[in-house]
Formats: structure tokens, sequence, C-alpha cells
């Protein structure tokens, strides 16, 4: 249903083109879950936006993003229009900006079925009503205010929104970032469940490991714009092969305490990308051959890794 | 961004230019501003007298360049008054909330309810004529003003992390609001000076129009624009002059705040 | 027995809600129910909370940001609320703060040396500019960052290389408690890691106790000795972390460790 080939996307930075997305692929059907997991200054976001043709102007884009065989890349601003809400839905990490302080909740959620289906103002709202339903905001007034509810509540808002028109592909980005622990399950449980009944595809973006892991069935790590590893959820998890997804991995707090492992370094500054492999200066297995050229994607069936020393191999 | 350099660029060109001519005719102008030369009066605009003469002989561009001066030293002192006593009450009424806030706040209304020139009319009219009650009359409005900006742009500087880090590290209300808020918030005070020295330069002009700002014998261009009044069909230029200079100031003025708006706004988001 | 550091009884904190009319009566919602904690000297204590359960009040109240409507907090035994405006500026060289935002713990208006310094300036004033420029090269040298940070500005620096900044102006009095109200939740994974170790480096060498504000339980896991676990301002569980954590005793705890998404590997 969705395939993304090759996408590489390049901003204006200060009078020069700066890369910050670099050959990514990857293809998503209905039904799917994809996690693309990474941290700050990985692409994750830009890969949504690009997708969403929400880029910023001015950048500059190359390789195909199919929908069901169209390529979004390729169409004039007014068709993206008909696609954005109609055909994929997009969550944002804040629901508090992404929702308007001055509507109601209830006609927050009609808009999107009275742009693209011309309904009338009475099946729009009983539609909204339904949809407010199907997110568990059933015992919440339609007429409610987004300052009237929760951080939570407003979230499950944002998906009926994004639900509405029936789309295809739902787009979340961090979605659970800014809730409590305790609602976040409940919102990622919510959006899987909507996924598997409505035959959408999930594209889940997200920093945590734990959130990926317990969502989604296929997932791509991303560091300094490329994929580093993809593959099934488990497979990736339990044999990590890129040293990224093993030093991430071991970043985080140990569920039996003690210390985490941090990663010597940051993150590269996108103008200043060192050649070759871009984790190469701060991982313990490069060689010096590592500097020398980006690594494939490569490895035996689903589960790839570009690195030229992974784990588990010698 | 380019109509913001625009209308920076070209602010600022007016103004330092006017600024200039108000300098320079402090020691020098074509002709003394106040030399009455009656057998020339109502000349029309030549190359001994480039802007022409006035009904008493008096050569108009230098009038204009001294009026330039008095216009200038009347809203410079207006615009200081205004500040120097309005951003230290906003100051406070941020820093103190409650109360103090409530306090300033009201008094500020009070002041807005009073009509500004007319009651700057009243007091000059009252206290006596002359530039030195205008600049106190004037500025006493600019005071409300200052002290709203200042009180509103350094609240939201209080709710800011590194203002707490600052009292966890031990400093006081005052030191803060030196320190840490008025440096945060210059660039919108800064506005709000060439926005307030453009209306004092109106409110001059106004005051002496009607007589109450700066005196004869010295110019200004409020007075011309009302001598100019009864020889508008025998001489119309002598109104177009200086209202034209009043208008050229006030563009400038409010040009150099639209650029210095824009110039110093998007900085600000990208330093963080 | 030593008399503890920090000892926090009864602590009760209001705000004022705004009223419907004029001439209602000033509604008041209570944030905190009367805390109760003591951590000794080179302790490190935990509060975890989920919005609205007012640890955040907490940290500011035990700052002496807020004040409380009832109840004490003694620093190495006196009351900072009973304190003069002197006395107060006094004991705050021994407790200091680590906030949340890297972006908005920094004044962009100053010079990186401008605050770090800062502590020094205010609380001891008769140090000379010498000692002062040793100092602060000392600290940002403890928190792993150059000597030629001092004459940058923040917004030349990632979110973790601020965050060292404020540890370094925190540490810079040599404090004996430090409140680090959620210091690594804007952080990403790995930034946050070095920021944690970064701070167990720190109370190990240095012997400072810890006041370690989280939502996040994994980190509070890592890095304290002791936990409180608070709700909607009362503490419902406290105890070693690595009990309260492994096996957690109310319902509410529970559901706290039972709702941190695990990697199944």
């Amino acid at each position: 249903m969705l395939e993304v080939q090759d996408l590489t996307v390049a901003l204006p930075m200060g009078g020069r083109f700066v890369p910050v997305l670099a050959g990514v692929s990857f293809a998503l059907d209905r039904r799917q879950s994809v996690g693309l997991v990474g941290e700050s200054g990985s692409g994750k976001s830009m890969t949504a936006l690009a997708i969403m043709g929400l880029l910023p102007p001015g950048a500059r884009v190359t390789g195909r993003v199919l929908l069901d065989g169209s390529d979004l890349l390729a169409l004039p601003e007014r068709d993206m229009c008909a696609v954005r809400g109609r055909r994929i839905g997009m969550v944002f990490q804040e629901p508090m900006t992404a929702l308007n302080p001055l509507q109601t909740i209830g006609a927050q959620v009609a808009e999107p079925l009275r742009i693209h289906f011309s309904q009338s103002r009475a099946e729009a709202d009983a539609t909204a009503a339904r949809l407010l339903a199907r997110v568990g905001l059933g015992a919440v007034s339609a007429h409610r205010y987004p300052h009237q509810l929760s951080g939570g509540q407003r979230q499950r808002v944002v998906i009926a929104m994004a639900l509405a028109c029936g789309p295809d592909l739902l787009i979340a980005d961090e979605p659970t970032t800014a809730l409590d622990v305790s609602v976040q399950a409940q919102v990622l449980d919510l959006l899987s469940d909507l996924a598997e009944e409505s035959g959408m595809g999930l594209l889940l973006i997200t920093h945590d490991l734990g959130v990926i892991s317990q969502t989604v069935r296929e997932v791509l790590l991303m560091y300094a714009g490329r994929v580093v590893e993809q593959g099934p959820t488990d497979s990736v998890f339990s044999a990590m092969a890129h040293p990224y997804t093993h030093a991430l991995f071991r970043a985080r707090p140990p569920d039996s305490g003690g210390r985490p492992v941090a990663i010597p370094g940051l993150v590269p500054d996108p103008s200043h990308r060192p050649p070759g492999c871009a984790f190469a200066p701060r991982c313990e297995r490069a060689q010096a051959v590592c500097a020398e050229r980006v690594p494939p994607l490569a490895g035996a069936g689903q589960h790839r890794c570009a690195c030229l020393y992974p784990m588990g191999a010698s | 961004m380019r109509s913001g350099s625009g209308s920076l660029v070209a602010g600022a060109g007016i103004s330092v230019l006017m600024v200039a001519v108000a300098l320079l005719s402090l020691v020098w102008t074509p002709y003394p501003p106040t030399d009455i030369d009656i057998l020339n009066k109502l000349a029309a605009p030549s190359v001994a007298h480039p802007l022409g003469t006035d009904h008493f002989g008096r050569d108009v561009l230098s009038m204009l360049m001294a009026g330039a001066s008095s216009s200038l030293s009347v809203a410079l002192i207006a615009v200081v008054v205004g500040a120097g006593l309005g951003v230290p009450l906003g100051g406070f009424a941020a820093a103190r909330g409650g109360w103090a806030d409530d306090a300033v706040m009201r008094a500020c209304d009070l002041a807005f309810a009073f009509p500004a020139l007319l009651t700057a009319v009243m007091i000059t009219a009252l206290a006596g004529p002359g530039a030195g009650n205008a600049m106190l009359a004037i500025g006493i409005f600019n005071i409300p003003v200052f002290a709203r900006v200042t009180r509103a742009a350094a609240r939201q500087i209080w709710t800011r992390d590194f203002v707490r880090a600052a009292r966890v590290a031990g400093r006081g209300d005052v030191g803060i609001s030196v320190l840490h808020v008025l440096p945060n918030i210059a660039p919108v005070l800064l506005v709000q000076v060439t926005i307030q020295f453009a209306l004092a330069i109106v409110a001059d002009a106004g005051l002496s129009y009607v007589g109450l700002g700066t005196q004869p014998p010295y110019p200004s261009w409020g007075r011309m624009l009302n001598d100019a009044q009864t020889y508008i069909w025998r001489a119309p230029l002598l109104a177009v002059f200086p209202g034209a200079a009043i208008t050229l100031a006030v563009l400038g003025l409010n040009l150099l705040g639209d650029g210095l708006q824009d110039l110093l706004d998007p900085r600000l988001r990208r330093r963080r | 027995m030593a008399a503890p550091l920090l000892e926090v009884r009864g602590l009760v904190r209001d705000y004022p809600m705004p009223r419907p009319h004029p001439f209602a009566r000033a509604a008041v919602a209570r944030v905190l129910h009367g805390i109760d904690l003591s951590m000794p000297d080179g302790g490190s204590l935990g509060v975890v909370g989920e919005s609205g359960s007012g640890k955040s009040t907490l940290a500011r109240t035990v700052l002496a940001l807020e004040r409380p409507q009832a109840g004490r907090v003694r620093l190495r035994g006196e009351d900072l609320f009973a304190l003069s405006r002197a006395g107060l500026r006094r004991a705050r060289r021994h407790v200091q703060a680590v906030f949340q935002d890297p972006y908005g713990s920094l004044d962009p208006r100053h010079t990186v040396f401008s605050i770090v310094a800062e502590p020094i300036a205010a609380l001891e004033p008769h140090a000379s500019r010498g000692e002062r420029q040793d100092r602060v090269a000392a600290m940002l040298q403890a928190v792993g960052l150059p000597p030629a940070a001092s004459e940058k500005y923040p917004h030349e620096f990632s979110g973790g290389q601020r965050q060292r900044i404020a540890i370094a102006r925190a540490l810079i009095t040599h404090p004996a408690l430090i409140v680090a109200d959620e210091p690594v939740s804007a952080l990403d994974v790995s930034v946050q890691a070095q920021i944690l170790n970064l701070m167990l480096d720190l109370r190990e060498r240095l012997g400072i106790a810890w006041l370690f504000i989280s939502h996040d339980l994994g980190v509070v896991r890592t890095v304290t000795d002791h936990v409180l676990v608070l709700r909607e301002g009362r503490i419902v569980e406290q105890g070693p972390t690595a009990t309260v954590l492994s096996a957690p005793e109310h319902p509410y705890t529970r559901a706290l460790v039972a709702a941190i998404p695990r990697v199944r590997r």
C-alpha cells in the first residue's frame, strides 16, 4: 500500500543543502504496523513529513513515495491536500498544540468529514460522536473544549480526528511521549486495535524501544538520516545486529538497576557528517574501512543491517 | 524577511538624516531662523531660499532645521521620562505580582482613561506654555505605556526556568530584574521607544500648533503649520514643508521600529 | 544518629483557583497534602509521580521558591522558611537545582561563564575574579566540558551539553544537596545515559545528596537508593528503590511499574 523507495531529503541551511535523509526505503501494507525508531537528528520525523508532503519550502527531495502505486512526491499541492486527512491521517506528539483551543472537540473531529466528504453538519456531528465513542471518549460530551480534557483524552481526540475519513495509513509521531506512563499503554493499545479493526496501516515513530517492542511488528532503526537496521521486531530485538541498536538498548536504564552504558560522543550535526558510516566514530567495532564508505543494508531474509561488522558475526 | 530589511534600512536612513539635520542646526543653518526680512516675505522657493520664506521673511529651510532640533529634543526628553519611570514601574509590577501588580496596572488604566493630548494641553496651559512643560506633559503620558509593555514582556520572562535558577542561585528580585529580565526584554522595549518617539513628535507638533509648545521666537514645526494657515491661498508651500517634515520624521521612526522588530524577532527564535 | 540533611514535615501547599466572579470566595486547590520525607547526607531520594502528583511543587518548595501553607522544610536543622532573607541566602549555598528544560534553564543572553558563576556572584560576592575563573574552569572540567566553553553562549550547545552546564552551575558552591527536577526527561536516551552516569560519578566523588524528581521509573531505579511514590499530593508508598520497584505493595505503584514499556527480547 505504501512503498517508500530511496527517499532522500536535503534542506537548505545557511546557503548550502544539508542532507537529512538518505536512501530510506520500506514498505507498509494494510493491517501492518511499522515502527521508525531513532533519536534526535535521526530523520524519523522528517520521513513522516516527507510522506505527508509537509517538508519546509526549499527542501530538495528525490526518491519515490508510492501510495497504492501513485507517487505522492510528484503530486501538486492541491492533490496532496486531498490525500492528507482522507487517505493518510497523522497524529502528532503534543495534543495541546494539535487541537484548536477555541473549537469544541466535536467540531474538530467533524471538520475533516466536512472538508473531504462535504457532509452536512448534522451528518458530520453524528459520525464525530461515533468516532469519539470508538476512541473511548463516549462519556465525554462533544461540546467540551480541549482545555477541559486531560492529556490522554486530548490525544484520543487527535486520534479520532486522524481516523475520521477512514484513512488507509495512520502516521503517529511520538504519540505518547508527552503522556503519563499509565496512559501511554492505553493509547498504544488503542492505536493497534484501531489499525487491526479498520485494516489501516500504522507507521509509528518514536525514540522509545519499549514502545516499539510492544506495538509494532516491523521496525526500522534510523541514525543520522539513514536506516541502519530493519526487520521484524522480534527478530531485531532478540538478535540485534547493528552496533548502534545494541548500544541504544544498553543505554536504557537497565531493568534490574545498575548503570546504563552511555554511547560516547554525540549524534553528528547534519552539516558535518563523517564520511563513510555515520556511527563509526562512536562505534566500538569500527575499523578503518568503516570511514571509507557507507555500508549498504545487507542481510539474508527480512532482517537487514547496514554494517560491515555486525554483532553476532566475527 | 526582505521587506523587513528594507524597512530597517529606509527607517534608519531617514532617522539618521533627521538627527544629523537637527544636530547640524545647532551650529549652522543657512540663515538664522529668527532673522526677519519683511522685504522678502512669502517668497517662492529660489536658489537663495530653497524652500522659500514665511510671512516675516524668515528662511523656511533654516526654520525647518531648527524645528527638527526642537522637536527631537522634546521627543527625546519625553521618551526618556516615560521610559525612565515607566520601565522600572512595569518591571516592579511584573516582579512582585499580586497587589503591587494590580495597583500599578490600575494606575495605568486611570492614566489611559484621560485623553492624552487634551490632558497635555491642560497641563501646559496650567503650568505655562513652553518646551520644558511640553516635555513633561508628553513624558507623563509615556509612563503608563512603557509600564504596560514592560510588565507584559517581563511577566513572560519571569516564568522561565532560568529565572528560577537565578533565584536558587541566590539572586533577589532586583538582581534578576536587571541581569536577566531586562536584557531579554530589551528588543521589545527598543521597538516601543521608536513608536513612542514618533508619537511624541506628533504630540509636540500638536501642542505647538495650539501655541503651548516651544514658544516664539524659537521655531517649531507645529507653530509653522499654524502660521501657514492664514496664508494657505497665497503661499500654500508654507504649510506643505512643515507637514512633510513631521510626516517624514514619523515615517522614518515607524519604519525603523518595524525593521527592528523583524530583525530582532527571528534572531531570538533562532537563538533557541 | 546524625541529623538528616533534609527533613520535610507536614508540607501543605495550596494554589488559588480563578474565581467564577469577583465576589465569590477564592477557591483553593490543595496540591500537597502533608508530605513527610527525610534524607541523610550523601543520600539519593527519588520522587516519582505522574502529572498532577505535585512532585514539581514539592521540588520548588524544598528549594524555597514557594512558601508552603503549612509544614516545615529543614536543611541541616535550619527551618528554611523561618530564616531571614540573609539567612536564606546563606542557606542557599547548600542546596542547588537542576531543572528539566535544557533550553529554558540557561539565560540565552549570558555567557556560560556568567551562568555557571552566578551562584558565586550572588552568594559569595567577596570571591575574587581569579577565584571565580578557577572554580568555573574546575566545574566545567568536572562535568566533561572543555574550558573554552566559558566564552560561548547557550545556543551553541546541544541539549545534553546544556544540562552539563546546568549541573556545573549547581555544583559550584559545593552544595550538600542538589534538587533535580526531571533533569534528563528532555534528552535522548543515549545522552540521558551520559548525564545519569555523570550524576552518579559526582555523587561518588563529591558525596552530594540528590533529590531526584522524575516520572520515569527506569531512570529513578538507576540513580536513587530510596524512592517516594506521589499521587495527587500524597505519598502512597516509599522505601528502598529496588524493593519498591520490584515488589510494589500499593496498587497505584503496581500499575505504574506494570505500565513501563519493556523491550521483549
